[in-house]
């Protein structure tokens, strides 16, 4: 998870079943680039308002690169523009989450169906 | 007989040259003219976005080259039609309708609209005399007006005298409407422009807020659906975690909130200050001693410097408190572990300033006198710090509204909402006093505030 909140990555992580998913956080986009290459990660859950290289940046740099590992990306965010979630779908983001708008059980949910999906792909 | 006609050839040459001669000159004299008109016109028209007015100024700039009785525009305006008829000449109240008329009729024809239904509102002016004078018109021309591609009106010129206009006359007026409708548009794009950035600052604005304000709410609830769920344990060291982390939530949330409606209340002209005499130098005292603690967990030193205080300051205490704590809380904020804070009060300004210099701590980067932008006898209060100290750039946009709604986080870790220095801005113009800051990275920064007494 790359997000600038200190508390939903931990929210989410006790929330997501502990036999099933090991949660790696991130606080800003350039960690997030330097965790994805050592952790290898099978989904990034990217928040998109953040410092230094935020999450429109951290899709551009992750379409645009040769070398990093091609992973799903999952976005969440309490930005609800429509402009806004139309552009990260169109930059290849497989899902959008409207933080605010939704249970961390529905994300939970989210994160398994996209896995599944992504899953059946391979 | 060729004798005669060679002399009749020449005689011919010479009447033909003289009537180049004069038409040259015809033409010469009308490019002047044209040039001026352009020129007078350019600077008249301004910076309108006014239709019907910059039709006034050019009706009333053509008496300087165009013979006529009347000249009048026609302009669709709301559904309704506007007309303006200046008199050079007095004329007849039928030459007036006569001329009404074929205008109503060009423009119909122009724009392929029937305007017989519209409701004519007419402004006449000039050598208005409606019983005597010619009734008839003897020569007229039209122009039509259009300004970006769409026609807007028509401008008339009509003489009592027939056979007047030449293509010329037209030509010319042809050239000055279609100067200013070029013109006309530029301002329109400028403006449109204008406004277009102002907007998009603003909506920025707006989902920075909004998505403020949800994280930390959301972050409450999604630690209660936890709780709920039965994921987090009552009693255990995370529960214990997760309910810190929502008290910090709704505390800046608290904040956040607070600060806005502050704000709002400002700009809406409509936050109260109420102003009664106050012991400046208790309140300050009051606000330095709240801090203590926060400057003590950093090892910063805090001091007070009053210089010769009146003992009373007729201002809105709760308020000056406010700006007290922005200032303070963003000092000891942006101060390193074992630095110094100063504070200093004191009263300059007015007829019987003293001409010495300010009595500002050493140190520090300080503000002079041009800085405080004092016009009459003033308290001063300076907050210096040796912090960390602020870009260049960035300085003037400390104290603005749209820019200062920040990232929570991107301070690293410190949170605030960015406003309060927006806000105590508000309080002091509220107080008809001046706000401002001086600061050199690396060295440190003084923000200061004057209270006209």
């Amino acid at each position: 998870m790359i997000d600038d909140d200190q508390f939903f990555p931990k929210t989410l992580e006790a929330a997501l079943p502990k036999d099933k998913y090991q949660l790696f956080h991130a606080e800003d986009g350039e960690v997030g680039l330097a965790k994805l290459k050592a952790e290898k990660p099978d989904l990034v859950i990217l928040d998109l308002m953040m410092p230094k290289l935020d999450g429109t940046a951290f899709l551009k740099k992750l379409q645009e690169s040769t070398d990093l590992p091609k992973v799903p990306v999952l976005v969440s965010s309490n930005l609800s523009s429509v402009k806004k979630i139309s552009d990260v779908m169109a930059m290849g983001a497989v899902g959008y989450v409207i933080k605010s708008d939704e249970s961390l059980q529905s994300i939970v949910q989210d994160i398994e169906r996209v896995l599944g999906e992504e899953g059946k792909k391979v | 007989m060729v004798l005669m006609g060679a002399a009749g050839y020449l005689f011919w040459k010479l009447k033909l040259k003289e009537k180049e001669i004069a038409m040259e000159r015809e033409a010469s004299t009308r490019q002047v003219y044209e040039l001026s008109i352009l020129k007078e016109l350019g600077e008249r028209v301004g910076y309108s976005l006014d239709v019907e007015e910059i039709l006034q100024i050019i009706t009333n700039s053509l008496h300087q080259f165009i013979d006529y009785t009347a000249v009048a525009y026609l302009v669709v305006k709301d559904k309704k039609l506007r007309l303006g008829m200046h008199f050079d000449k007095s004329a007849h109240h039928h030459f007036f309708l006569e001329m009404k008329e074929k205008m109503l009729a060009s423009l119909g024809a122009l724009s392929n609209i029937s305007y017989d239904k519209f409701t004519v509102e007419e402004i006449i002016s000039g050598a208005v005399e409606m019983e005597t004078g010619p009734e008839k018109i003897g020569s007229f021309f039209n122009i039509p007006l259009v300004i970006g591609g769409k026609l807007t009106g028509v401008l008339t010129v009509a003489n009592d005298q027939p056979g007047l206009y030449k293509e010329g006359d037209m030509t010319i007026l042809y050239k000055i409407t279609g100067q200013v409708s070029e013109a006309f548009v530029r301002l329109q794009k400028v403006v449109a422009s204008e406004q277009e950035k102002i907007e998009k600052v603003r909506e920025e604005y707006t989902s920075m807020i909004v998505h403020e304000l949800r994280s930390p709410l959301d972050g409450i609830r999604k630690i209660i659906e936890l709780v709920i769920g039965g994921k987090v344990v009552a009693g255990s060291k995370e529960f214990e975690e997760y309910i810190n982390m929502a008290y910090q939530s709704t505390s800046w949330t608290l904040e956040l909130v607070n600060d806005l409606l502050d704000l709002s209340k400002l700009q809406a002209g409509k936050f109260e200050i109420v102003k009664a005499d106050t012991n400046i130098k208790e309140v300050i005292e009051n606000r330095i001693s709240f801090y203590q603690v926060a400057a003590g967990a950093k090892k910063i030193h805090v001091d007070f410097v009053p210089n010769d205080l009146p003992t009373s300051v007729l201002c809105d205490e709760r308020a000056v408190k406010q700006i007290l704590n922005n200032f303070l809380s963003n000092a000891i904020k942006f101060t390193g572990e074992g630095g110094v804070i100063s504070v200093v009060a004191f009263v300059t300004g007015g007829k019987d300033a003293p001409t010495s210099p300010l009595p500002m701590p050493v140190g520090f980067v300080l503000p002079t006198s041009a800085d405080l932008k004092m016009k009459k006898r003033s308290l001063c209060v300076t907050v210096c710090d040796n912090g960390v100290g602020i870009n260049q750039d960035m300085l003037p946009k400390l104290f603005q509204t749209y820019k200062q709604i920040r990232l929570s986080s991107a301070t690293g870790g410190e949170r605030g909402t960015g406003l309060g220095l927006a806000i105590a801005k508000g309080i002091t113009e509220a107080h008809g006093g001046s706000i401002g800051a001086v600061s050199k990275e690396g060295k440190g920064s003084s923000f200061f505030f004057t209270i006209p007494l």
